[in-house]
């Protein structure tokens, strides 16, 4: 054992130094010390460094398209959505590969960023209405289907895909309100859309029966 | 589409918070240790764990996000792999890499730990398990006993009843403070760091200062981590408050193993430079003292359960909520300079005591407390750990020496990372 004559206090493992004050210890008997924790280094996040490297190249890259854009002419602005895509794929990475946390709502930020960089791309183009048309109810469909496909793989656990098919449901049925303000002007897909993807949460619900409901009752908290 | 129908739990009030705000930043994990006098044998205590896992339901749970609130729900996966302690203490537990489970069981060399995610249980559930663990594994390895159904503990319980609820009185409610308190800044260690120290002294010199001075052991540290703290940071007006869990089971004759404590504020507001430690001690016993009374501590733990009960806040989906949540848990935070949580006295069977040299807990730290302590004892041994994320040791310093100056004998353990800092 060793003893720390400035705190006044006795070291018990094998400290080189006291961890009080940093002062030298004097040793006080010939008994060897032994550490009781491991000798743990930090485990560096190689990933993280990747990402700062990605993002500061994206930085870097970005701010030499918009020069190259402002002097050759600016009459259309395009280096801004390169900068867009880039930072969408620092956000997918910093979420797929980053982040822990559940897979499957991962893949829907995933999908709705893509969602809203291509309506932002439509809008630059003076907006024609083909990404809230097409691409945001093909999304919500692409999603679905995804949920359908892990519902058969993943029987063990089929009903937790419920809740991730019912907020499907309610974000396709939100988007219908984007018809009534006349934002959609093609309706006929978000409208299949919400019909498949309604279809497909009460074929679950059904055949599912007990479980199913009993799932449903644990997630809105409603007592047994 | 088969099996029957899954277990579910709704969280305690006290654990509402804790899924909202965890993270690998703040992972509100803790960790009680216990060391033995021989060497751990890892497959045994394996199926240590494999036979007491099921006698906790409380802790053979995963949670799951519901539309309104997160729950339990029973988890049937193999109880969590057991591992030589390979990182720092206390880091953020994946339930995705860990069969589900919201605890670790990990050892090294004599040392049995179980580090629990707060959201299961407090200190007093994660002590009723780690013991049942610990006697199934001696049993195991001394008398080869093969009967698994069996609790070893006659104080060992499984109610899952949420006391909150129950020693709920609308009627009367008090809220936290929310003044800003003193925060103890300084250079931090990387990300994921955790700095530990532990003093370990004997209990009989403890009650002897304390009876000198008149006051608990409790409040006798509390004070000192409170004087340790403005000795480092004498410039600073701000209040010094320490957040003090507050068992309530023996207040309220509760058994549950879920989360049943509330934060009681110890608090010193200095206005000048030169306060002794007898003045500061005075203050805080005082302090203290009126706040731990049956009473006082029910109107506190109404005031929580109100804010539960709420029908907006019922309403409100939990995306929402957690924003809600992580808003008002920054706001009382920063109303904190530090936690100290007190374990107690840890008391084991008496045909095991000749196998257990000593326990330990430790903390996370969380938002704004970079510093934060521990107590726990067992027989005539007192162990003190300070958690800190910041390289400097001013606090922990100033704390030991003023132990060594009432003449109590402190020894000093770490777990390395101050030698390496240097």
């Amino acid at each position: 054992m060793k003893k720390c004559n400035q705190c006044q206090v006795y070291i018990q493992d094998n400290n080189k130094i006291c961890p009080l004050c940093h002062g030298a210890l004097e040793r006080i008997d010939g008994n060897t010390s032994i550490n009781n924790y491991p000798n743990v280094h930090p485990k560096r996040k190689k990933l993280s460094l990747f990402l700062r490297i990605f993002l500061a190249l994206s930085i870097v890259i970005e701010t030499i398209l918009i020069t190259i854009n402002y002097y050759t002419g600016h009459e259309t602005w395009w280096s801004p959505f390169i900068g867009l895509y880039l930072l969408y794929g620092y956000f997918l990475m910093r979420f797929a590969l980053v982040r822990s946390g559940s897979g499957r709502w991962r893949v829907v930020i995933g999908t709705f960023l893509i969602v809203f960089l291509v309506i932002t791309a439509d809008m630059s183009n003076g907006y024609d209405g083909w990404s809230v048309n097409f691409i945001l109810p093909i999304a919500l469909g692409v999603l679905n289907t995804l949920s359908l496909v892990f519902i058969v793989i993943r029987r063990k656990n089929w009903q937790s895909y419920l809740v991730f098919q019912l907020t499907l449901l309610g974000i396709s049925l939100l988007s219908l309100v984007l018809i009534l303000l006349n934002i959609i002007t093609y309706p006929m897909v978000i409208v299949l859309v919400n019909i498949y993807i309604a279809l497909s949460f009460i074929t679950v619900t059904i055949i599912g029966g007990n479980k199913a409901l009993y799932e449903l009752k644990h997630r809105f908290h409603i007592n047994r | 589409m088969e099996n029957k129908n899954i277990k579910w739990e709704k969280l305690d009030n006290a654990a509402i918070l804790f899924p909202a705000i965890a993270g690998t930043n703040m992972t509100n994990v803790y960790r009680i240790s216990v060391t033995l006098n021989e060497k751990i044998e890892p497959e045994k205590l394996q199926i240590a764990l494999d036979r007491v896992l099921p006698k906790f339901p409380g802790f053979k749970v995963s949670l799951k996000l519901g539309f309104f609130w997160y729950y339990f729900e029973e988890n049937k996966n193999p109880s969590p792999i057991i591992e030589m302690e390979s990182d720092y203490p206390c880091r953020y537990i994946d339930q995705k890499k860990n069969n589900d489970y919201l605890f670790k069981v990990t050892y090294y060399e004599n040392r049995i730990n179980l580090e629990v995610f707060h959201v299961l249980a407090d200190g007093v559930g994660g002590i009723n398990f780690l013991l049942e663990l610990t006697y199934h594994y001696l049993d195991l390895v001394h008398t080869k006993n093969e009967s698994q159904d069996m609790y070893y503990s006659s104080n060992t319980t499984t109610n899952r009843e949420d006391s909150f609820l129950k020693y709920y009185d609308p009627e009367k409610i008090k809220k936290y403070p929310s003044e800003k308190a003193l925060i103890v800044r300084g250079e931090k260690m990387l990300p994921g760091e955790l700095g530990v120290i532990h003093g370990v002294m004997s209990v009989g010199n403890l009650k002897r200062v304390c009876e000198k001075y008149g006051v608990s052991i409790n409040e006798y540290l509390v004070s000192n981590f409170i004087y340790s703290i403005y000795h480092e940071n004498m410039q600073n007006k701000k209040p010094i408050r320490i957040a003090v869990p507050v068992n309530l089971r023996p207040y309220f004759h509760s058994t549950t193993t879920k989360n049943f404590f509330i934060m009681v504020s110890a608090e010193f507001k200095p206005s000048r430079m030169d306060y002794a430690f007898e003045d500061v001690l005075k203050e805080v016993s005082v302090d203290l003292r009126s706040k731990i009374t049956k009473e006082k501590l029910k109107e506190t733990l109404s005031y929580n359960v109100s804010n539960e009960k709420n029908l907006i806040t019922r309403a409100v989906p939990l995306v929402l909520k957690n924003i809600a949540v992580r808003s008002v848990y920054r706001k009382a935070a920063l109303a904190n300079t530090s936690t100290i949580t007190n374990i107690g006295n840890i008391k084991v069977e008496s045909r095991f005591e000749k196998y257990i040299k000593s326990f330990h807990a430790i903390l996370s730290i969380s938002l704004g407390q970079s510093i934060k302590g521990t107590i726990c004892s067992y027989k005539d041994d007192l162990i003190f750990t300070f958690s800190s994320n910041l390289v400097t040791t001013g606090i922990q310093r100033a704390f030991f020496r003023q132990l060594a100056l009432d003449d109590i004998d402190v020894f000093i353990e770490s777990n390395g990372v101050y030698d390496e800092k240097m």
